[in-house]
């Protein structure tokens, strides 16, 4: 009996603590957890919850008009398909842009190295207000580029200040840093061996590219993909005081359609649809996330 | 046909001190040459120079006739074999073993005959689908043996391609990779720190030391002559001995009085030299016997054989014997030495002093 | 909204109150709370102040500039709610720039000081067009003017058919605001409209918005826009606000911008404008503005000071610094200030100061814009 026990009662102990261990580890999520459901995740389900409302006579019953309503007007349509349009454009140009620079930062030391790494985490700390006047001085119309253009001779510059191109612009500017740190240490984990054993394999510098590094970072890829494409769809400042007045960027209609015309119904069910793009992509990214983890498990 | 020539070369970074400087080496056809020495004696510089890897400060390196300074790693027909092995996790073991076909354009059907056809004769059929991070670290090895086999190159170059794995597999995989060049017969050049490995692979020995070679011979020359009491204390476990001491009047006088008497030694009277001692060429006898007497100090147990730590006044020897030894910590003893066995190294330089009795031994093997 | 601030008074006001108060033993020290631009402020701080304190011995005030900090008068105006609630010190005498309309429910509660010809003499100078509810009390407005560099625009437009008319021979030389994002656009667009309905502000009033004879309004000042369209910087695309347009016409992009008055005098003091840059109203019917309206809570600690304070605002020597000093329009009738100052400001006083409601006429206004306008939709 008592020879029985004693495993049991040994195992039973340690399922103690591991619940323990369990438990502490809960408890030190709870607050944040708590938060989050509180602060984030509850009126979001309402918000949610409420653009399923639709008002009739003498009450509400739930439906889709509302969305119905969003997709009938050409207006919010076209708004919505320039911003997914420009969004992936931009995120395209961001990341080859940030690769090409990861891959520099990879491949080289000293100085120069140094510096470029510091100078490509600099848009980081310019907020997008300073950035998106910056680049109206430097873009606009008389400006700085326009200026230099002419002074070798290249005249019939278009400013594309006020055009899709300048969101753009602003964009892939403000978007360079975060890839460049997330593909820099992805590209980090790839062993110089690896790459001196293609060159040894009689691979060329593009097939080391596509066939060898790319292969090996694409998991950062996908995660600097997800984090431009987050930042960029519901941006404000930059399409705002950049981009044309119409079509407008979800953020900017959003924000007119809640601030300007007070029609809260019609901007929640924006932010709904914009919420279901950002969490397509978002769910992709951790999926990615998780399949790394358990790669490494 | 794929003799490797290495002339005068020398390699530095940037302005800083040269890391080597006028190696001289020729590796013939087919012959399997083992670099050996200590990390950040220059043995993988100089085999990634081989391979194209890095650039050849001065001086030339020629493959099968042709000077390959300028030539991209792809045209100078080596295969080299990494240390970590450097596959491609998101390629399959096939896909490993066949990038360098792929590279090179060889159709499919002929590539996966090839590929087929190594992993058999490597022992990896089974795992052709799967991926390195589903291999163990020996079969991961092969794969990368394989990747250069199946290129079928003039040259193969090894860069310590067995330092990760345990002892065991280590001495599996030594006889396979042995096997494999008996088999192919391509030049093989193989950079290692482990002594043990370069005396049992190679058909000759490069010993390296602070970016210069330091000998080239057989594994057997180097351990019976050693060029330098670097070579000497690098090759053979245990230990060689070392007794600092001076020549007078046809012995040498150990640093402690004792006088130690070597043959064929006259005409040295005053040079300071380093006596030699190989511990498994030396023997215990009862005390007042043998050459000198000494006290043991401790016995450690080897299980073939036990290794006798004595003392000589305050200098330390230890002696390497199969016999069972019937002593304790404090017992006098006697220590052998056949006046053969001796090796005499400038006190100084370090270099190699030959005696009389060496030349006698030499003609003895000779004959 | 609300509840946001609610929060943030509960956080952010509470120390801003501490420090304050400063009694001097004979001077009375008003508490004047200030949440405009810096140039607001420093108006206050160096030329009021002395002059105030001149013109009533006894009396001073202590500026306390609230920009940026919660909602800014509106945390304060909520404290002064509070405190009369509650029956404590509001620790405040004077809003240099409150509207309490802002404040749900602080007029029904009695919270603001009823301003008359009785406690404010001064009031009897006031400019008609700026009277409407008697708890705020009109000081100072600005107008949006039409500013242009005047090296490149030969005759300064005094109609706005003169305005389209130059722009036409000028394609991409004139420019305005989106409306939604600054008044001088939405005062422009506005102007459209009220071209478009026989120049007649009267026909908009807050209850008459209905729909489709709004659209119908609306959509004539649309014709006249969209006419204008293709004309405009960069064939119509406007730019984000008053400050952007600003910079528009600095870097010489355009030549012609509608434009607020105490923006662009203040930009061309500074420099950043050319000296070139004139302004000038319409004087067929001049583009709309507003003013800005003090406040004094009935509950304020020192409140015949507050009073003597505001009257000491409508006085002309104070009404003639807020046109020099600040480019602001005075808020007493332009006949009450020196001749030669009605003579220097000639082209910007308007023959009248028209409006346009608040509310759902604001934002079909706006919307509209957006829709038919900016996306260059011609309707049937």
């Amino acid at each position: 009996m008592t020879s029985d026990a004693n495993p049991a009662g040994r195992s039973g102990a340690v399922r103690t603590m591991h619940l323990k261990e369990n438990l502490a580890g809960l408890a030190l999520v709870a607050a944040p957890l708590g938060l989050l459901l509180v602060l984030i995740l509850l009126p979001t389900v309402s918000m949610v919850w409420n653009t399923f409302q639709v008002p009739v006579e003498g009450g509400t019953v739930t439906g889709i008009a509302r969305y119905q309503a969003f997709f009938a007007d050409s207006y919010s349509v076209a708004n919505l398909r320039y911003t997914l349009i420009w969004t992936l454009i931009s995120c395209v140009t961001a990341l080859a842009i940030s690769l090409g620079i990861s891959l520099y930062l990879r491949f080289s030391e000293g100085r120069i190295a140094t510096m470029i790494h510091a100078l490509s985490l600099f848009p980081l700390f310019v907020p997008a207000i300073i950035i998106s006047y910056a680049l109206v001085r430097f873009l606009g119309p008389n400006g700085l580029l326009q200026l230099l253009l002419e002074q070798v001779g290249i005249t019939g510059y278009r400013t594309p200040y006020l055009t899709p191109i300048g969101p753009f612009i602003g964009f892939v500017w403000e978007n360079i840093p975060l890839p460049v740190l997330v593909i820099t240490a992805g590209l980090s984990q790839v062993s110089d061996h690896a790459i001196e054993a293609a060159r040894d394999l009689g691979a060329g510098a593009w097939r080391i590219l596509f066939e060898i590094l790319l292969p090996q970072v694409h998991r950062s890829l996908l995660i600097a993909f997800a984090l431009i494409f987050l930042g960029v769809i519901g941006a404000y400042t930059v399409p705002y005081l950049l981009g044309p007045p119409a079509p407008e960027m979800m953020g900017v209609f959003m924000q007119r359609t809640l601030g300007n015309l007070q029609r809260p119904d019609e901007a929640q069910v924006q932010a709904v649809i914009l919420m279901v793009l950002s969490s397509i992509v978002g769910g992709f990214y951790i999926a990615t996330m998780l399949r790394g983890e358990v790669g490494r498990k | 046909m794929a003799e490797i020539r290495i002339d005068k070369v020398s390699k530095s970074y940037g302005k800083e001190k040269a890391l080597m400087q006028g190696i001289d080496l020729t590796i013939m056809d087919g012959e399997f040459v083992v670099i050996l020495g200590p990390s950040g004696c220059g043995k993988s510089t100089l085999l990634r120079m081989i391979a194209g890897l890095e650039a050849v400060t001065g001086g030339t390196i020629s493959i099968a006739g042709q000077v390959v300074n300028d030539l991209e790693p792809r045209e100078r027909g080596c295969a080299m074999v990494f240390q970590n092995y450097a596959l491609y996790p998101h390629m399959t073991v096939a896909e490993n073993i066949g990038y360098a076909l792929r590279v090179a354009r060889v159709a499919k059907a002929e590539r996966m005959a090839r590929v087929a056809m190594v992993a058999g004769s490597v022992g990896l059929t089974e795992f052709l689908d799967r991926k390195p991070g589903q291999l163990s670290g020996g079969q991961r090895q092969r794969v990368a043996m394989a990747r250069a086999i199946v290129r079928e190159p003039k040259v193969f170059l090894f860069d310590e391609p067995l330092s990760n794995l345990d002892a065991t597999l280590r001495v599996q995989m030594r006889h396979e990779i042995r096997k494999i060049h008996n088999r192919i017969g391509a030049t093989s050049v193989f950079v290692t720190h482990d002594q043990q490995e370069g005396m049992t692979l190679a058909d000759r020995l490069v010993v390296m030391n602070k970016g210069t070679i330091e000998q080239v011979g057989s594994p057997e020359e180097i351990y019976e002559r050693p060029a330098s009491t670097y070579v000497a204390g690098f090759i053979g476990s245990p230990a060689m001995n070392f007794l600092p001491g001076e020549i007078q009047g046809g012995a040498v006088i150990l640093e402690n009085g004792i006088r130690l008497p070597v043959p064929g030694l006259s005409g040295l009277d005053g040079t300071m030299v380093q006596v030699g001692l190989r511990p498994e060429r030396l023997s215990l006898t009862g005390p007042g016997r043998g050459q000198i007497s000494a006290r043991v100090d401790f016995v450690e147990e080897l299980g073939s054989a036990r290794l006798a730590h004595v003392l000589v006044e305050d200098i330390a020897i230890s002696v390497l014997t199969g016999d069972k030894l019937a002593i304790a910590p404090g017992d006098e003893v006697g220590i052998a030495i056949a006046p053969c066995v001796v090796q005499l190294f400038d006190g100084t330089t370090g270099k190699r002093i030959e005696t009389a009795a060496h030349a006698a031994q030499q003609v003895e093997t000779v004959s | 909204m609300l509840n946001r601030r609610n929060f943030i008074i509960s956080t952010a006001a509470m120390p801003l109150v501490l420090g304050t108060r400063a009694y001097a033993q004979d001077t009375r020290t008003l508490q004047v709370f200030i949440d405009g631009d810096t140039n607001i402020s420093n108006w206050w701080n160096d030329i009021i102040k002395p002059a105030f304190e001149a013109a009533n011995p006894g009396y001073t005030f202590n500026v306390t500039i609230t920009r940026g900090v919660g909602d800014g008068n509106g945390t304060i105006a909520q404290r002064a709610l509070a405190a009369m609630q509650s029956g404590t010190d509001p620790q405040v005498d004077y809003f240099e720039e409150y509207n309490p309309e802002d404040l749900e429910g602080s007029i029904e509660a009695g919270l603001w000081t009823a301003v008359s010809t009785d406690n404010v003499p001064n009031l009897s100078m006031i400019n008609p067009a700026a009277i409407d509810i008697p708890v705020r009390l009109p000081y100072r407005g600005s107008q949006v003017l039409i500013a242009y560099d005047s090296a490149k625009v030969e005759t300064a437009p005094r109609t706005f058919a003169d305005i389209v008319a130059w722009a036409k021979a000028n394609p991409g030389r004139f420019t305005y605001g989106r409306p939604d994002k600054g008044g001088s656009g939405s005062n422009f667009v506005i102007r459209a409209i009220h071209e478009g309905n026989g120049r007649d502000p009267s026909l908009f009033t807050r209850e008459n918005f209905a729909q489709p004879q709004a659209d119908e309004m609306l959509q004539k000042g649309w014709d006249i826009l969209l006419d204008l369209h293709p004309y405009t910087f960069g064939e119509g695309t406007y730019p984000a606000g008053n400050t952007p347009a600003l910079q528009l016409l600095a870097q010489g992009a355009v030549d012609m911008i509608p434009a607020w008055s105490d923006q662009a005098i203040q930009a061309i003091n500074q420099g950043v404008l050319p000296e070139t840059t004139k302004l000038v109203q319409l004087q067929d019917l001049a583009l709309c503005g507003g003013f800005a309206y003090s406040s004094i809570p009935s509950n304020a600690t020192d409140l015949d000071g507050a009073l003597k304070l505001a009257n000491f605002m409508l006085t002309p020597e104070m009404q003639t610094s807020c046109v020099r000093e600040i480019g602001g329009f005075p808020g007493i009738d332009w006949s009450y200030l020196p001749a030669e100052l009605k003579d220097e400001y000639i082209d910007v006083i308007p023959v009248s100061i028209p409006t346009f409601p608040s509310g759902d006429w604001q934002t079909a206004k706006n919307d509209g814009w957006y829709r038919v306008v900016a996306t260059n939709i011609v309707r049937d």
